[in-house]
C-alpha cells in the first residue's frame, strides 16, 4: 500500500511544498493546507491525508527558519521563540538553534503520533456507545473549548464562532428541507462550499494582510552549519527534561479542539520560562536555546495529537485538521468510532505516514536549513499574486463553478477584517464544520423523543459531557479568581 | 473575562471593538428578525428557525458585551493603539489583489483562462513592484503549471473563452 508510486510522489511533493510555504514569513501552515486541498481533493483518502500530514509537519518546522534568520516567524507556531532563535543566530549559535528546532520537531512529531496510536483506539472504543445525544454534547464541548482557548479575547472568540455557525446554516435545513439564507440562489441550496470558504479565510486573507504591510528587503543573518548535529545532540541531552515537558504539553494542548501548534508553543514557552533556572537569559542578549527545545518540539507534537479528536469524534483539533475533516466529509469518509472498527487499513496507513513524514523531515529539514537564505529571498511581489491565482483556480476546481470563487472572495475579505479586528479565525472554522453536526444531532434527538429534553441531561455519558462542558466554561472564571488572589497576596 | 494565557495582546484600538461589536449585534438582530419568517414543524415546534435564532440572539448578546467593554476601555486607549496603521499605498495594493479576482470573474468566460490569468497576474506583480522580466517569467510559469496540472492532469475544465 505504501509503495504505491502515487503516494510516494504525493508525499515528496507535499514535503517540498510544506518546507517552502512554512519558511515564508506571513504564510501559515493553514494557508498551505487550504491551497493544497484542491489537489488532494482528487486523490483517495489515504494519499490525501498523507499529503496534509507531511506538508504540515514540514511547514511547522520550516517556520523556525525565518525566525532564526530574519526575526520573523514563518508560521504562527514559531512566534513564541522567534526572539530567542534570532538572538542565538546573531550570537553565532544559529546552527545549534535550528538543529535543535529540527530534531525537536522530529521527536515531537513522533511522540504526537504515538499518542495518537495509543489514545485514539481507546477513545474510539468508548465513543462506540455514543448516540445522537452524546454527539451533540461532544460537538458543543468542542465549540466551547475552541472559544475558551482561543488567542486573545474570549468575547471575540465567541463572536467568531457564532459567525462560523451562522455561515453553516446557509442552505437546506435538516428538519424540513427549508432553504435558509439562500436569497433565491439555487447554487446556495447546498450550503456554503467548505473548501472555497477555507481558501478565502486562510489564503486570500493572508495575502491581503501581507500586501497591506510589505516588509522592506529582508536582511538574512549568516549561518554556519559545521558541527551542527554534534552540538545539537549535546544540547538535547543537556535539556532532555525540557524535551519531555514540551512534548507532554504539546500533545495535550494539540488534542484540545481548536488549539493547534501555535497555542501549544506559547503554553510550553511560558511553562519553561516559569520553571527555568536560566530564565533571565530568555529573549535577551544572546537568547537561549532552552525554550527552543521545549516549544519547538511542542508545536509538532500538537500537530500530530490534533488528529486524536479529529479521527475519533470528528471534532477537529486545529485549523489544519478542520480543513482535512471538511475534505474527508466531501469525499464521503466520516471520521468517528466506526472508522476504527471498519477501516483499519486507512488508520494504520495514517499512523505509518506520521512516522515516515517525521523521519523524512531529518534529511529534508537539513537541506532546508542549508538553502534557507535562498528560500527567504523569494520576493513577495511575485509570490503573493501567484498565491491569489491558486486561490482562484483552487476554488473553481472544486465544483467548476464561479460561485465558489465569489465565496472565496467574500470569506477572504471577511477573514482579513476579522483578523484586523482581533477576532480569531480558528473558531469560525470550527463553527462551520461542527455547526451542522450540532444541529443535526439535536434535531434528530428531539424529533425522536418528541421534545423530551431531559434525555440530553440524564443519560450517563451525556451527563458527564455536560459536566465537562460546564467545567470548560467555568475555567476562565476560576483562573481569574486565582489570579486575583495571587495579586492580592503579592501586594499584601 | 481574561485574555488568553499565552498569546500576546493583539493591540486593537477600542474604536475597532466598538464597530465590530455593533456590526455583530446588528447582524444577529437581522438574523433573529429574518428567521421569524421560517416555517415551523407540523406540531408547532420550532424547526429551521431554531438554530439560526439561537445563534442570532447570542450574536446580539456578545456584540453588545464587546461594545460595553470597548466604551469602558476608552480611557486607556493610548497604550492599546499600538497596532501599526495601514498606509494608503497598502490599501491600494489590497484593492489590486481583490481587483484581480473580480476581473477574473468578469473576463474568464470571454477571454479564457490562460489569457485572463496571464494578463492579470503580470499586472498585479508589476503593481506590487516586481521587475517586468521577473514578472513575465513568473506569470508564464504559473499559468503553464496551472494549465498542465489542473487542466490536463486533474481534468478541471478551465474556461477556454474565444480560443475554444
Amino acid at each position: 500500500m505504501l509503495a504505491d508510486p502515487t503516494l510516494v510522489v504525493v508525499v515528496l511533493a507535499s514535503a517540498v511544498y510544506g518546507l517552502f510555504i512554512g519558511a515564508i514569513p506571513g504564510l501559515s501552515a493553514t494557508l498551505a493546507t487550504a491551497l493544497l486541498v484542491p489537489f488532494v481533493f482528487f486523490l483517495d483518502p489515504l494519499p490525501a491525508i498523507a499529503a496534509v500530514i507531511t506538508m504540515s509537519a514540514m511547514a511547522i518546522f520550516a517556520g523556525d527558519l525565518p525566525s532564526a534568520l530574519v526575526r520573523m516567524p514563518g508560521t504562527p507556531a514559531s512566534a513564541a521563540y522567534t526572539e530567542d532563535a534570532y538572538l542565538q543566530t546573531r550570537a553565532g549559535h544559529g546552527a545549534r538553534a535550528l538543529g535543535v528546532a529540527l530534531l525537536g520537531s522530529v521527536i515531537g512529531g513522533v511522540v504526537g503520533a504515538v499518542v495518537l496510536m495509543v489514545a485514539a483506539p481507546l477513545l474510539a472504543e468508548f465513543a462506540l456507545q455514543f448516540t445522537s445525544y452524546e454527539y451533540f454534547w461532544v460537538a458543543v464541548l468542542g465549540l466551547t473549548a475552541s472559544v475558551i482557548i482561543s488567542a486573545g479575547s474570549q468575547v471575540k472568540g465567541a463572536i467568531s464562532l457564532l459567525i462560523g455557525l451562522l455561515l453553516a446554516t446557509v442552505g437546506i435545513d435538516i428538519a424540513l428541507g427549508y432553504a435558509r439564507f439562500t436569497f433565491g440562489s439555487t447554487d446556495l441550496l447546498q450550503g456554503i462550499s467548505f473548501i472555497p470558504a477555507m481558501i478565502g479565510l486562510f489564503g486570500l486573507s493572508e495575502v491581503l494582510r501581507n500586501v497591506m504591510r510589505p516588509g522592506g528587503p529582508v536582511r538574512v543573518a549568516r549561518l554556519r552549519t559545521q558541527g551542527m548535529f554534534g552540538e545539537t545532540l549535546r544540547t538535547l541531552r543537556r535539556y532532555w527534561r525540557r524535551l519531555v515537558s514540551g512534548n507532554v504539553i504539546g500533545s495535550t494542548v494539540g488534542a484540545l479542539p481548536g488549539a493547534g501548534g501555535d497555542i501549544a508553543a506559547w503554553v510550553s514557552y511560558a511553562a519553561t520560562k516559569n520553571t527555568s533556572r536560566e530564565r533571565h537569559l530568555f529573549g535577551k542578549g544572546e537568547g537561549h536555546v532552552e525554550p527552543i527545545v521545549s516549544a519547538g518540539s511542542a508545536n509538532n507534537a500538537a500537530l500530530a495529537s490534533a488528529y486524536v479528536p479529529t479521527l475519533v469524534f470528528g471534532i477537529p483539533g486545529d485549523t489544519i485538521t478542520a480543513i482535512l475533516l471538511g475534505v474527508l466529509l466531501v469525499q464521503g469518509v466520516q471520521p468517528g468510532p466506526e472508522l476504527f472498527a471498519n477501516d483499519a487499513p486507512l488508520l494504520y496507513g495514517v499512523y505509518l505516514i506520521f512516522i515516515i513524514a517525521n523521519l523524512l523531515l531529518v534529511p529534508l529539514g537539513y537541506l532546508a536549513i542549508k538553502g534557507s537564505s535562498w528560500l527567504l529571498r523569494v520576493p513577495g511581489s511575485v509570490l503573493m499574486p501567484v498565491i491569489v491565482a491558486f486561490c482562484v483556480v483552487g476554488s473553481f476546481s472544486i465544483n467548476n463553478g464561479y460561485l465558489e470563487i465569489v465565496i472565496m472572495l467574500a470569506l477572504g475579505v471577511l477573514g482579513y477584517l476579522l483578523e484586523r479586528g482581533g477576532f480569531p479565525l480558528a473558531p469560525v472554522v470550527l463553527g462551520l464544520v461542527l455547526g451542522p453536526i450540532v444541529e443535526k444531532n439535536f434535531m434528530q434527538s428531539v424529533i425522536k423523543t418528541n421534545w423530551d429534553l431531559t434525555q440530553f441531561l440524564t443519560r450517563p455519558v451525556s451527563a458527564a459531557l455536560v459536566l465537562l462542558t460546564a467545567l470548560v466554561l467555568a475555567y476562565p472564571l476560576l483562573r481569574g479568581l486565582v489570579r486575583r488572589r495571587r495579586t492580592v497576596d503579592a501586594s499584601g | 473575562m481574561t485574555s488568553g494565557p499565552t498569546a500576546p495582546a493583539t493591540g486593537v484600538p477600542w474604536r475597532h471593538d466598538l464597530v465590530g461589536g455593533l456590526l455583530a449585534a446588528a447582524l444577529g438582530a437581522a438574523v433573529v428578525l429574518h428567521v421569524r419568517t421560517f416555517p415551523e414543524l407540523p406540531d408547532g415546534q420550532p424547526g429551521p428557525a431554531l438554530f439560526p435564532g439561537i445563534v442570532g440572539t447570542l450574536l446580539v448578546v456578545f456584540g453588545l458585551v464587546l461594545v460595553v467593554r470597548a466604551v469602558r476601555a476608552r480611557g486607556r486607549a493610548t497604550a492599546e493603539a499600538a497596532a501599526p496603521g495601514v498606509t494608503a499605498q497598502g490599501r491600494w495594493r489590497a484593492l489590486a489583489v481583490l481587483g484581480l479576482v473580480v476581473a477574473y470573474l468578469l473576463l474568464a468566460e470571454v477571454l479564457g483562462f490562460a489569457v485572463t490569468m496571464g494578463v492579470l497576474l503580470f499586472l498585479l506583480m508589476w503593481l506590487l513592484g516586481a521587475r517586468p522580466l521577473v514578472a513575465a517569467i513568473a506569470t508564464a510559469v504559473t499559468v503553464g503549471f496551472i494549465v498542465l496540472v489542473f487542466g490536463e492532469l486533474l481534468l478541471v475544465p478551465l474556461p477556454r473563452g474565444f480560443l475554444g
